[in-house]
């Protein structure tokens, strides 16, 4: 029998407001533990929770990126339950009255298109962090308080690779509007996946599990495929799957039942009495929609429309804000799109890659970029050659310029030196000559070859080539 | 209006409170009288009414997105039962 | 007279007058308070060096000619619950008995600021539940009028101490009545300002959308003062009310001729002590003699103000009570084996029977399945509550009744909860429809215990309460003191 995934999301990312959400305290990652607390945040008695309007906006951006309805009114509920990292044993959320609702998100994979649901997208706090160690638990409230949008998606992701597009799809989007920076490794986009299987035709939904630590886009996946197959196993012995809150273990390969928090499903939402409600009026609505940044889906069209880019091509572009915004910079000043995107997909993205930069921190100024595809325009240097001098633009930071003249990398045009060189490797390799005048005219690109390797890869491509035939055909 | 022990017990658990089986009963017997005390309720129709969750009419009370002064950690940390190293101590959690 | 027995008019007077000094008002406020503790118990910590000190300080100030705040030297006690930096603040509770806050409250912010001083921290019920101050986690206050009875609640050690004179004035907190009633049972004066008025933060909470700080003070013109001090936009509390606020001893003075008073009958029909409703026609009569007519009027919905409020008072108090956990701060049990233990042995250590019993309920009636017919009630309830009342304050200037069915109780006279919850009766419906209110003495009992009315205005009409008070209290001339 063949099963049909249905997958659901709970996608939370960090806000990048400076402050937090209910405090004055800084928004940021990575301090030393408890140093960016105050009572507010640290739950003394008598302190008061007060919204940060910035949350606010940040949450209604992002609900109309992700085609949300953004409803005039929305409100803060408590949410009970006690756990050391939640220091006032309940967590602000919103519960009746989210901030945005029914949204949609529209992922291709090569399944082809796909709408996916977003059910809601609200705001609440984060909890602190706890740091185990042997008999007793750390607990630093730094990360307490800090601003963070809750993502639901209906059930209609199909599988891992679904997944995988509709987070990254989400995450450009968001960086796109700046409201947050989405990195997985620093904590600031989480994923919980609600999973079930059902066989193939089947209208009826199985019963579903909810996946937890889920702390990389490659556990995301592993855990997927390890649950789905779980499920299936469990329904092909006859069993019945528990609806139960499960543990991923990413070393193990392995989802655990997480220890019974029983008491934790009553949650006894009420409205929180120490806050008010929030009410848009449709032209403060209408202010922030018109304020909206170009997003990625319609920059996506317009980099097919207006610059002749690939459906592929433009949408690697836009799957981060920061190639995206390179990408145009470039084409200001180098108007030839198509060499500008070559460039970036092929050599800026492997570079970065490798090197593990973020395309938030690109090392190449746009110019410099700009200036290297014009010297190879003009044939100072040959396409080669630019994308070695590219590698060592983005490991120097130098301009490619001066990497050309410091290298001695100018295109060798002189014809005549060429001749000679041709003449010297013809000679010198009679068999493969003897090859390409028997009819095998593919032994001519050894030939290129090996004038290019004398010439360390100066030589005028081109006349090479001409010149090569020219000789071989004699 | 009856209470269970069950009920009660479900409630210390959510409470976050140990109860003796004499403070269980104690309890059960108080939460009745009191609940229904509150059956009253039900005497009134409120099929039609909002209810009133802001006792005032303000809406939209925010913040500037702007740092405030920080106190020094030893301070914010002073009234800790256990500490260590800038971080409050509990005892093991079990995941 | 002793100088502890002054009130902030005539302290003020004299002070600036340079009479007397703010070192010698204190002072007698702390012999006062030596001699009388053994008997009242309205205290949880004395400030006796910093209150020496700040008066000192406020004496140079003084005789230096620099300008000196409203309050300036006027020796003050201040509930236990009100966050009070540097000064041990327990809430009365055994979770708090060693909590010393790293910030004042709001209003001690603005006390500061007409540069008051703290005497004292006040006995309470602990976390502000209870109708008598037998709650607290430090032992009972006795009523200064009468050793064997309550000082009420739950800010009983606020009202005895001023009724004892321990201080000029004092803040309480009111959330169905804890400033009015023990004022009431204390014979001095309890203000409930309208919720919105007086910043929460700081304000250990209780029920955040009921709980409101008052004055309580031997004159209603001394409680007018204090208002205009502690009163006021506080951006740190979102429900601090956004608005102009007034000049509360505005008008005070002028007269209640013309004035339309109500009064409710289902005040009038509710069971209650002979001299009680004997004072309180009494008090009828003396708003008539003074030019205001009084008409009986109606509020049907007065019967359930008290259920709606145990309902959502238990409600969040539930939830404002979880952040006592043992982790970063108060009390943490010495013996546990693992999380849970620690949380639990804490809270049943650290909380009295009567928190418990609270946490409990609201859990309960917020819990899935309760909501709806319990606290999602409650509030549509609480909104008929309000609605009635609004509906009187379109023909009337403000209502009358009496704040208690009965003067003090003995210490262990209500045995059961229900019957101190019903002591609560008359107030609570104040705080429900958040209204204001403000208790005042009218007269003594047959066996010498104070009794006192309540005058109720409507939202933010604070300066008529204070004018009916105002007018009230200078034609009933209650002077008497506890003989403590």
């Amino acid at each position: 029998m063949k099963y049909e995934k249905v997958i659901g999301l709970e996608v939370h990312a960090e806000l990048s407001t400076k402050t937090k959400i209910f405090c004055g305290c800084k928004n940021e990652f990575g301090a030393d533990q408890n140093t960016n607390v105050c009572p507010v945040c640290l739950s003394m008695p008598g302190m008061l929770p007060v919204l940060n309007g910035q949350v606010v906006q940040y949450g209604v951006r992002a609900g109309m990126a992700l085609g949300c309805e953004i409803p005039n009114f929305s409100k803060m509920d408590r949410k009970n339950y006690t756990y050391p990292d939640l220091s006032k044993s309940y967590q602000i959320s919103q519960f009746e009255f989210p901030l945005c609702k029914r949204g949609s998100v529209l992922i291709e994979t090569e399944d082809g298109q796909h709408e996916i649901g977003i059910t809601r997208i609200h705001i609440e706090e984060d909890a602190g962090k706890l740091v185990h160690q042997s008999g007793f638990s750390q607990v630093d409230y730094n990360r307490g308080g800090v601003p963070l949008i809750e993502i639901v998606t209906e059930p209609d992701l199909r599988s891992a690779d679904e997944v995988k597009v509709f987070l990254e799809t989400v995450k450009a989007n968001l960086e796109f509007i700046d409201v947050s920076d989405c990195k997985m490794q620093e904590g600031s986009l989480r994923c919980d996946v609600n999973i079930s299987v059902r066989p193939e035709g089947q209208e009826k939904f199985g019963t579903r599990t909810e996946l937890k630590n889920l702390n990389s886009f490659s556990a995301i996946f592993r855990a997927i495929d390890y649950e789905s197959g779980r499920q299936i196993e469990v329904l092909e012995d006859g069993g019945t799957v528990l609806q139960e809150t499960r543990r991923w273990d990413d070393l193990q390969g392995k989802s655990y039942p997480m220890r019974d928090k029983e008491e934790a499903h009553d949650y006894r939402y009420f409205p929180d009495p120490d806050l008010v409600p929030i009410f848009l009026t449709d032209e403060e609505i209408n202010v922030i929609r018109d304020s909206m940044p170009e997003l990625p889906a319609a920059k996506k069209d317009r980099y097919i429309k207006t610059f002749g880019l690939s459906a592929y091509d433009a949408s690697i572009l836009t799957n981060s804000k920061f190639t995206a915004e390179y990408f145009e910079q470039c084409v200001l000043q180098y108007p030839n799109p198509k060499a500008v995107c070559n460039y970036i997909m092929v050599d800026m993205l492997k570079m970065l890659n490798e090197s593990g930069t973020d395309p938030s921190r690109i090392p190449v100024p746009a110019g410099d970029l700009c200036g290297l595809l014009k010297l190879v325009e003009d044939g100072v240097i040959n396409s080669s050659v630019g994308k070695q001098v590219f590698e060592d633009m983005f490991k120097t930071g130098k301009p490619p310029a001066q990497i050309v003249e410091e290298k001695g990398l100018k295109q060798i045009d002189d014809t005549q030196a060429i001749h000679e060189i041709v003449l010297q490797i013809i000679k010198a390799n009679p068999k493969p000559a003897a090859d390409y005048r028997s009819g095998n005219k593919k032994a001519m690109t050894f030939f290129v070859g090996q004038v290019m390797k004398a010439t360390k890869g100066k030589a005028n491509p081109k006349t090479v080539n001409e010149l090569v035939q020219k000789e071989l055909d004699q | 209006m009856r209470i269970t022990i069950e009920e009660v017990e479900k409630m210390a658990s959510l409470s976050m409170l140990y109860l003796s089986d004499d403070d269980k009963k104690m309890l059960q017997s108080s939460l009745e009288s009191i609940l229904s005390h509150a059956q009253r309720l039900n005497g009134l129709d409120t099929k039609d009414v909002q209810p009133t969750t802001y006792i005032l009419k303000q809406q939209n009370v925010f913040r500037e997105d702007v740092p405030l002064q920080k106190r020094r950690r030893e301070e914010l940390l002073r009234n800790a039962p256990e500490q260590e190293d800038g971080y409050f101590i509990v005892p093991q959690v079990v995941e | 007279m002793k100088l502890n027995e002054l009130t902030i008019t005539r302290a003020r007077n004299l002070l600036e007058k340079k009479e007397i000094t703010s070192l010698a008002l204190t002072e007698d406020c702390l012999k006062r308070i030596e001699e009388a503790e053994p008997k009242i118990h309205a205290l949880v910590t004395v400030a006796k060096d910093t209150a020496l000190e700040q008066a000192a300080g406020i004496d140079k100030k003084r005789a230096a000619g620099e300008k000196t705040g409203r309050l300036a030297g006027i020796p003050t006690i201040i509930k236990d619950c009100i966050c009070t930096r540097d000064v041990k603040s327990t809430a009365s509770s055994k979770m708090l008995y060693n909590y010393v806050p790293i910030y004042d409250a709001h209003v001690i912010e603005k006390l500061k600021a007409q540069d008051y001083v703290l005497v004292a921290k006040a006995n309470m019920d602990e976390f502000a539940m209870g109708s008598s101050t037998e709650n607290s986690g430090f032992g009972v206050t006795k009523n200064p009028w009468d050793l064997e009875r309550v000082p009420g609640g739950s800010s009983g050690g606020s009202a005895a101490a001023v009724a004892a004179d321990e201080a000029i004035f004092a803040l309480g907190s009111d959330t169905g009545g804890s400033v009015r009633q023990p004022a009431g049972f204390c014979g001095v004066v309890g203000v409930k300002p309208t919720y919105g008025t007086v910043s929460r933060y700081g304000l250990m909470a209780f029920a955040s959308s009921l709980d409101q700080i008052g004055p309580i003070t031997k004159s209603v013109e001394d409680a007018a003062i204090v208002m205009n001090t502690i009163s006021g936009r506080d951006e740190r509390d979102s429900t601090s009310a956004i608005m102009q606020y007034p000049d509360y001893e505005k008008d005070m003075k002028k007269d209640v001729r013309g004035m339309k008073v109500g009064v409710p009958r289902e005040y009038l029909e509710q069971e209650m002590s002979s001299d009680v409703r004997n004072i309180f026609e009494e008090s009828i009569r003396q708003f008539k003699d003074m030019g205001a007519t009084v008409e009986t009027t109606s509020l049907p919905t007065f019967d359930y103000a008290l259920s709606a409020y145990y309902i959502i008072s238990s409600a969040e108090v539930s939830s404002n009570l979880a952040r006592f956990d043992g982790i970063r701060y108060g009390y943490r049990t010495k013996e546990y084996a693992d999380l849970k233990e620690m949380y639990k042995k804490t809270r049943s250590e650290g909380f009295g029977d009567e928190v418990k019993r609270r946490i409990m309920l609201g859990n309960y009636v917020l819990s899935s399945g309760y909501y709806d017919a319990y606290y999602l009630k409650a509030l549509k309830v609480r909104t008929l509550i309000k609605n009635d009342f609004e509906e009187q304050f379109k023909k009337f200037d403000f209502l009358l009744s009496p704040v208690t069915p009965t003067p003090a109780f003995k210490i262990g006279e209500k045995s059961t909860p229900m019957e101190m919850y019903v002591s609560d009766l008359f107030t609570v419906p104040v705080n429900i429809a958040g209204m204001s209110a403000i208790s005042l003495p009218a007269g003594l009992s047959d066996e010498g215990l104070p009794i006192n009315i309540q005058v109720i205005t409507n939202a933010f009409c604070e300066n008529t309460m204070f004018r009916a008070a105002y007018n009230f209290e200078q034609a009933a001339g209650f002077a008497a003191k506890p003989a403590l």
